[in-house]
């Protein structure tokens, strides 16, 4: 019986310890992308900013029991969506069918869609959403469109739990195109693990850049997050 | 040299070594009393500090989860400490029997009873005292949540903190118990 509550103590101890280098190394790794991202030099003088990249956050819900409007997304409240708005058509990454995968697989189980602005205002109209406008030049978005593009046809990684999603996804892209602050795509599933995490950072970074940022507070009969 | 002398002088040499060792005792006791309060006076111009800087600057949320460390690693270092003063409580216990017993049948040295009594258990502040660092830590956890607006790495952090400190006190508060005694009764027993 002693050794058993030994060997109990022991797995209890490595659990404990294992657990605690995960949220440190996630904890640092999440700092370290996000100092960058506000202190990113959006206004660098040799740039021209002629052109507008917008990143909609559309929060997690719960709906309540008698609403119309019953939509439900993956997350309940820590999820939501991100949606890359360019030269107005909206792009989001998601996933195929439920249920997702947990580790990415080499079959991919994920997709990129794209809806015009007004398709796809009419299909978000009752839902919370949070829009941030990035400037940037327009080489860097003509880019960033082409990969969307070639992304519609054959996306580049797959949908998974412990891997890329709408949010590690939009920042990835937005990193690589060097709109915000260049990290790997590791490091942006690490610190963008959920919607809300890189809604919070992106929101520091637009009022520390003094951007626009506007907000639609969806339907009264969904409990929404944040 | 007489042997009168030798043996009127031998028990004075004993009492004065047993009072020199006496007093150290209660030197060691009373400068832990003195830390604490400079402890506690640093811990809380550091969290004031930390406070400020978090409310002051844009910081990423996870950032949030290095404000428990503070009074985290203050509680534990105060913990030693208080271990290391009821350890030196028992031995003061021990040495007091021994001097009131070398001062003929009057036990005048009453210390080690008086502050156990009423500055320890009978003490309604003393108790009060005993919560502040448990306090301020539990606190800093509740602040460093909301400040990150529950950023789920920063919970996790406060779960594994409250978790380790619970482990810690379990542990410190079982060595803890009666460890007066237990130091007083193995002088005794080593005599």
């Amino acid at each position: 019986m002693k050794e058993f509550f030994s060997f109990v103590k022991i797995i209890l101890s490595v659990c404990l310890v294992s657990i605690s280098m995960i949220l440190l190394v996630s904890a640092l790794v999440s700092v370290n992308v996000k100092t960058k991202l506000f202190s990113f030099d959006l206004a660098n003088r040799n740039l021209i900013l002629n052109d507008t990249v917008v990143v909609h956050f559309i929060h997690g819900s719960i709906p309540e029991t008698n609403c119309d409007y019953q939509k439900k997304r993956l997350g309940g409240l820590l999820g939501g969506h991100i949606e890359l708005e360019v030269k107005g058509k909206v792009y989001g990454f998601l996933y195929d069918n439920l249920p997702i995968h947990t580790f990415s697989q080499k079959k991919f189980n994920s997709k990129f869609e794209a809806l015009s602005k007004t398709e796809w205002e009419i299909k978000n109209e009752n839902d919370r959403i949070t829009s941030i406008y990035i400037p940037t030049e327009k080489k860097k978005m003509q880019t960033l469109q082409a990969e969307l593009a070639s992304n519609l046809n054959s996306p580049p990684y797959d949908y998974a739990f412990i891997g890329h999603r709408c949010t590690s996804s939009t920042a990835s892209l937005l990193s690589e195109h060097q709109i915000i602050n260049t990290f790997s795509d590791l490091e942006s599933i690490i610190a963008f693990f959920y919607p809300r995490t890189f809604r919070g950072a992106l929101i520091k970074f637009a009022k520390i850049n003094k951007l626009k940022i506007k907000f639609a507070k969806g339907s009264d009969c969904h409990l929404w997050e944040g | 040299m007489s042997e009168s002398h030798i043996s009127h002088t031998h028990p004075d040499q004993e009492i004065t070594i047993l009072l020199n060792e006496y007093n150290l005792c209660c030197t060691r006791i009373e400068d832990f009393i003195k830390r604490q309060d400079s402890i506690l006076q640093i811990s809380l111009v550091i969290m004031g500090g930390v406070i400020a800087f978090t409310m002051l600057n844009i910081i990423p949320q996870e950032l949030f989860i290095a404000v428990p460390l503070v009074p985290f690693i203050i509680l534990i270092h105060v913990l030693y400490h208080f271990s290391r003063v009821i350890t030196n409580q028992g031995y003061r216990k021990y040495l007091e029997e021994i001097l009131n017993a070398k001062i003929l049948n009057n036990s005048p040295i009453k210390y080690y009873k008086v502050g156990k009594e009423f500055m320890l258990e009978k003490n309604p502040s003393s108790k009060i005292n005993s919560i502040i660092f448990p306090l301020i830590f539990l606190l800093s956890i509740l602040y460093s949540i909301f400040m990150s607006n529950f950023n789920l790495i920063v919970i996790g952090g406060s779960i594994v903190y409250i978790i380790i400190i619970i482990i810690v006190g379990i542990n410190i508060n079982s060595f803890l118990k009666d460890l007066d005694e237990r130091v007083f009764q193995f002088c005794k027993d080593n005599t």
